[in-house]
């Protein structure tokens, strides 16, 4: 799939270099984050609560004199590895039930739509938290309860593509020569997909993060002292008038990170797949 | 018609297959209302008496039912919490709710859409450039984080407006920017791309042809076939109209729906969240059918196809 | 064709901005009755409007049927007897007097002659009986009188409660607005659900209009009276009307303060206290928590079964730190029950604190004598391989546990253990360690009578520690009807609990109201109870 054009394409398209520069920094941010940040992220000095960004703290302290600067640093995995887990459970979800509705109409067709629709349906939020509660706090319950509110685009978009290129002539004569029909399906249809699927997916992954901040504001996200972003900031707002930075820092990481993967995505999309909606 | 009238159909049973879902999880979940809301005094026994008391004893699809046929003669039940009818808790919260995604929605529009065009007819020039990549930026914020900044600015440093909860008017503005900034993007571009889409359109370079003034093509012909998208999304916002958004409200402690959602949820209050989800799955399935028919009307090639 | 899609387009842009302006409108109305509330409270020359904010909305306004009672209960309802402010004896509010006879089974009640329920209707011994029987069918703590025997109504004013057993405790729901008088004939003729949203009691206040999400509006009863030695004015409170906003944000509430819309603010959050010290314009009354929090230890489950790691854990937990490291805005615990409650022991406490501060050597040990070391060099002592792993159940909706847990995780981690930190409602925690389905969870209690510890340590309660010589003392202390002798009971109870270590006292918060200077003469007990009889606007 990667071929060179793209590649020559893409050093021409900004958003998709700039965006590129933001996923590559946020990357090194996330592999190289013991040596980046100057303390652990669960380190405590109770004798510098609160204290505001300076040479010592870089971005002040929390509430438990804890670096915020180091916790914004090892805060990257987190939400890197949110992003990408739960962007692979729907992308899975999503391509085979878009295949098969897609592929076999009818029936099939009716029942698989039915249930996306029935997805459509649920505020996505209310049914994440509800999930969340279900099954107990904890980022695999999170990314579990984000996936299971949004793999229904990607049904809707793989469907879409399938039925108008189930009838093309290379599939039928991938038909005539006796090829059976999951192979049909995963060799000559879902690679003609796979433009459409690595724009959605980009495009979900700042969507998995944003939603994942927002179940931590909620109080619904990782475990303390686990520096999830979106955790850090809903903990800082009940300082906003004595200790800002405390949430101010972690939404910026948010804003930078998202911006990031949307600008990546932007640009993936105006060079696979121009006409795809999203 | 007869296409409408299958998609009622199965907008009824899609209704029905969320109520069975979110039935489903909201007792599968550990605790219920009684025992969430019982202090340390309380003994088990009571706790069991208390819970008979609300039918909380009879196996689950019995609860359901009892449900269903409550919801069927419109009766949405009772808050196991406030102990009062849900309809009267709802009527309380939905005036705030619709104040704030009503005005947010005509906000949005208001600066989208003029955007949209002005990015589209300036296509690939600076002024392009310049409200695509502000668009992206706004949608990139997530919008807790844009509600406590705003309030920061102009609650806490500027003391010009109040921080939060419903004390007039003044107070709508915050929630107000903090709703419609970040959705704005998704209206901006819908816009941008469907009035590049017609401008390339055959009758659209026939009217230029023609000599008609440039203004009147673009209001006549443009504009008037772009919007039609834009039309139908803003029926495809009817059930976030109603169920406003539990994160704004949360933030400014604005006493709306999504604030009695999410504390009903915390706490259970079973009748409560299952009234609203209804309320929103059924306008959802509502405004998808009006949304299609709308566009069928509007658009004759959609209509043929129907 | 063309012309007509326009129409449309129009038609539909134009329906959504009248739905818009529809729903504005709505607003609207409310707000014009909001402002005219708060400016009722500017024109003070006619009418003295006392604005009153709580974080949470209330149940309801009945106060038998609602599960957490607040000062708008308080106004609306009164008890036969209240506390002293110190705790150490009961004074008549409602009756003109009392008296308990000598085997401590039977307590006389005497009503005024003259008493009434705030609409009017005459308050006379037949409706304390009915209050209490109502009571038993409808509250959740319906068995908070389950000692009463039956009440004797002896004439319209005299009301005799007979008891089963000399029961000490009992005061405490007498004492406090949850043994008040409904008027149950009302509550009867319209219905409970109605009574809920407009209950009538006998107290300063009746409700005018709640306003649902927002405010309750109360108006005074000219007919109250009371017969509270320690406060100076009997009569009718001071302010015409008194409304009650609910506020959830911490920060609202407290700019509101600041701003003066709100005369008297409860549930000062612990990061505001700093900043509200030192505004001129407010002061705040501190109370101390009339419980503790404290960490619950599943004793069942290998290895917390050994006491000596249960007390390891105890030695391991530096309070004091704990303390400075949530400002100073807790005071630590070393027994089981707080200063401000009734059957508090001060003897014991320091015995206790002598015994289980914090020593991280002696913890050691304990640890090491139960088979567990750092045999590996990790940091984490392990026994036969194993690592000593252990969860910790933190409630997210109680702020100032939830900010110790990360506090006693590093502590902990000083120790060799590691604990994972695992957030849930505390509703859940509560279920959860009834069902024995944890290792550690951290809990709270709130109540003003020791009796309190019969429903976390008897054997009854369903958790899994219980201890038969303990469930008797228990039983026994409650039915002391002397105060001193009575806290000597738990003296010896907290001991032998403390003994086994299934509870790790942790410490009692400081809880704040913050008032307006302009609000002089508010009076507060050592529990919090709040008396505004003598306040007034300056």
């Amino acid at each position: 799939m990667v071929n060179f054009d793209i590649l020559r394409s893409g050093s021409k398209n900004i958003s998709f270099k700039l965006g590129g520069m933001i996923f590559l920094s946020v990357i090194v941010m996330a592999i190289f984050a013991p040596l980046i940040a100057p303390y652990s992220y669960d380190e405590m000095h109770i004798s510098d609560i609160l204290k505001p960004p300076s040479s010592k703290y870089l971005l002040g302290t929390d509430q438990y004199g804890r670096d915020i600067f180091s916790r914004i640093v090892y805060g990257s995995r987190i939400a890197l590895k949110v992003g990408i887990l739960v962007v692979i459970i729907e992308t899975v979800i999503g391509i085979s039930l878009g295949l098969l509705a897609g592929y076999y109409g009818g029936k099939v067709d009716r029942i698989i739509s039915f249930i996306t629709d029935v997805f459509w349906a649920m505020p996505p939020l209310v049914l994440a938290l509800a999930v969340v509660t279900l099954l107990g706090p904890g980022l695999t319950n999170v990314m579990i309860a984000i996936a299971v509110v949004s793999w229904a685009q990607f049904t809707r978009v793989v469907r879409a593509k399938t039925q108008s290129l189930k009838n093309m002539p290379f599939v039928e004569a991938g038909r005539a020569i006796g090829e059976s029909d999951i192979s049909i399906m995963l060799r000559y249809i879902l690679p003609n997909t796979m433009g459409a699927i690595i724009v959605l997916s980009t495009l979900a992954l700042p969507s998995a993060i944003l939603s994942t901040t927002a179940m931590g504001f909620l109080g619904l996200g990782a475990q303390p002292p686990t520096p999830d972003w979106g955790v850090m900031l809903s903990e800082g707002i009940s300082y906003i008038g004595t200790a800002p930075w405390i949430s101010i820092f972690p939404g910026l990481a948010i804003v930078y990170t998202v911006l990031g993967f949307n600008l990546l995505g932007e640009g993936l999309r105006d060079i696979l797949d121009p006409r795809l909606k999203v | 018609m007869e296409y409408t009238i299958k998609r009622l159909i199965i907008g009824i049973f899609i209704v029905l297959a969320v109520t069975v879902i979110l039935f489903g999880i909201m007792h599968a979940m550990p605790g219920d209302p009684i025992e969430l809301l019982a202090g340390e005094r309380v003994s088990p026994e009571r706790i069991a008496q208390l819970k008979a008391q609300w039918g909380l004893d009879k196996p689950m699809y019995i609860q359901y039912f009892y449900w269903l046929s409550r919801i069927i003669r419109g009766d949405f039940g009772t808050s196991m919490v406030t102990k009062l009818p849900v309809i009267e808790l709802i009527k309380a919260r939905l005036p705030y709710t619709l104040l704030l995604t009503g005005s947010a929605l005509i906000v949005q529009y208001i600066i989208a859409i003029p955007l949209g065009l002005l990015a589209a007819l300036k296509w690939n020039s600076k002024i392009d450039r310049i409200v695509v990549t502000l668009s992206i930026v706004l949608w990139s914020m997530p919008n807790f984080w844009l509600g406590v900044l705003l309030m920061i600015i102009f609650g806490i440093k500027l003391n010009l407006l109040p921080l939060s909860g419903y004390s007039g008017l003044k107070s709508l503005i915050l929630p107000l920017l903090t709703l419609s900034l970040p959705s704005l993007a998704g209206t901006l571009r819908l816009t941008r791309s469907e009035v590049l889409e017609v401008l390339r359109e055959d009758y659209v370079l026939t009217a230029y042809a023609k000599g008609l003034p440039k203004y009147k093509v673009l209001i006549k012909h443009v504009l008037r076939n772009a919007l039609i998208p834009v039309t139908v999304m803003f029926f495809l916002y009817l059930p976030w109209l109603i169920g406003g958004s539990v994160i704004v409200e949360t933030v400014f402690a604005w006493p709306g729906m999504g604030r009695l959602l999410w504390k009903s949820i915390t706490v259970q209050d079973y009748a409560v969240v299952q009234a609203i989800i209804f309320i929103i799955a059924l306008l959802t399935v509502i405004s998808n059918t009006i949304g299609d028919i709308v566009s069928a009307v509007l658009d004759p090639r959609i209509r043929e196809s129907l | 064709m063309e012309k007509k899609i326009g129409s449309l387009i129009l038609f539909f842009i134009l329906a959504g901005a009248v739905v818009a302006a529809g729903c504005i409108g709505g607003g609207g109305t409310q707000t014009s009755t909001q402002s005219s509330a708060s400016s009722t409270s500017s024109q003070t020359q006619k009418e003295v409007t006392l604005v009153i904010a709580t974080p949470e909305e209330i149940e309801g306004t009945d106060i038998q049927q609602v599960s957490w009672a607040n000062i708008v209960h308080d106004l609306i309802f009164q008890s036969l007897v209240v506390y002293t402010l110190d705790l150490k004896g009961v004074v008549p509010n409602l009756a003109e007097s009392f008296e308990v006879s000598k085997d401590g089974t039977e307590i006389t009640f005497k009503l005024p002659k003259d008493a009434k329920f705030s609409n009017g209707d005459p308050l006379t011994a037949e409706d304390i009986k009915k209050s209490v029987e109502r009571y038993r069918n409808v509250s959740p703590y319906s068995e908070d009188f389950a000692v009463v025997d039956k009440i004797i109504v002896k004439d319209s004013q005299t009301a005799i409660f007979k008891l089963k057993e000399p029961a000490g405790y009992l005061w405490a729901v007498l004492a406090s607005v949850y043994g008040a008088p409904v008027n149950v004939n009302l509550a009867n003729k319209i219905g409970n659900e109605a009574f809920n949203r407009k209950a009538v009691g006998s107290g300063p206040y009746k409700v005018e209009e709640w306003v649902q999400g927002s405010q309750i509006t109360l108006i005074r009863n000219p007919d109250y009276k009371t017969h509270i030695p320690f406060v100076k004015n009997k009569g009718p409170f001071k302010f015409d009307k008194i409304i009650v906003r609910f506020i959830p944000d911490d920060f609202t509430r407290v700019s509101e303060l600041k701003a003066g819309n709100v005369q008297i603010v409860f549930g000062i959050p612990l990061e505001q206290v700093a900043t509200l010290k030192k505004d001129p314009n407010v002061q705040l009354l501190s109370y101390l928590q009339p419980g503790i929090d404290y960490i619950m230890i599943n004793t069942k489950k290998p290895p917390l079964d050994d006491v000596n790691i249960r007390k390891a854990i105890a030695l391991a937990i530096n309070r004091k730190e704990l303390a400075s490291a949530l400002q100073n805005l807790v005071r630590p615990a070393y027994g089981y029950l707080s200063l401000a409650q009734v059957g508090y022991d001060e003897a014991t406490e320091k015995e206790l604190q002598t015994e289980y501060s914090y020593n991280l050597e002696k913890a050691k040990q304990l640890l090491a004598a139960a088979g567990w070391k750092d045999t590996d060099g990790d940091g984490i002592v392990d026994k036969n391989g194993k690592p000593l792993k252990l969860t910790l159940m933190v409630p997210l909706d109680r702020p100032v546990i939830k900010k110790a847990a990360p506090i006693i995780q590093s502590q902990l981690k000083k120790l060799g253990i590691n604990l994972e930190l695992r957030e849930y409602e505390y509703s859940y925690i509560r279920k959860m360690t009834r069902e024995g389905n944890f290792d550690m969870a951290m809990r709270a209690y709130w109540w003003n009578d020791a009796d309190i510890l019969i429903y976390i340590f008897h054997s009854d309660a369903g958790y899994p520690w219980s201890n038969p010589k303990v469930d008797k003392m228990l039983e026994e202390a409650r039915t002391i009807p002397d105060f001193t002798e009575r806290a000597k009971k738990y003296g010896e109870i907290q001991k032998a609990i403390a003994n086994e270590m299934p509870v790790i006292p942790l410490f009692s918060e400081y809880q704040y109201v913050g008032v307006r200077k302009e609000v002089k003469g508010v009076i507060m007990g050592i529990d919090g109870s709040i008396y505004l009889n003598d306040a007034e606007i300056s």
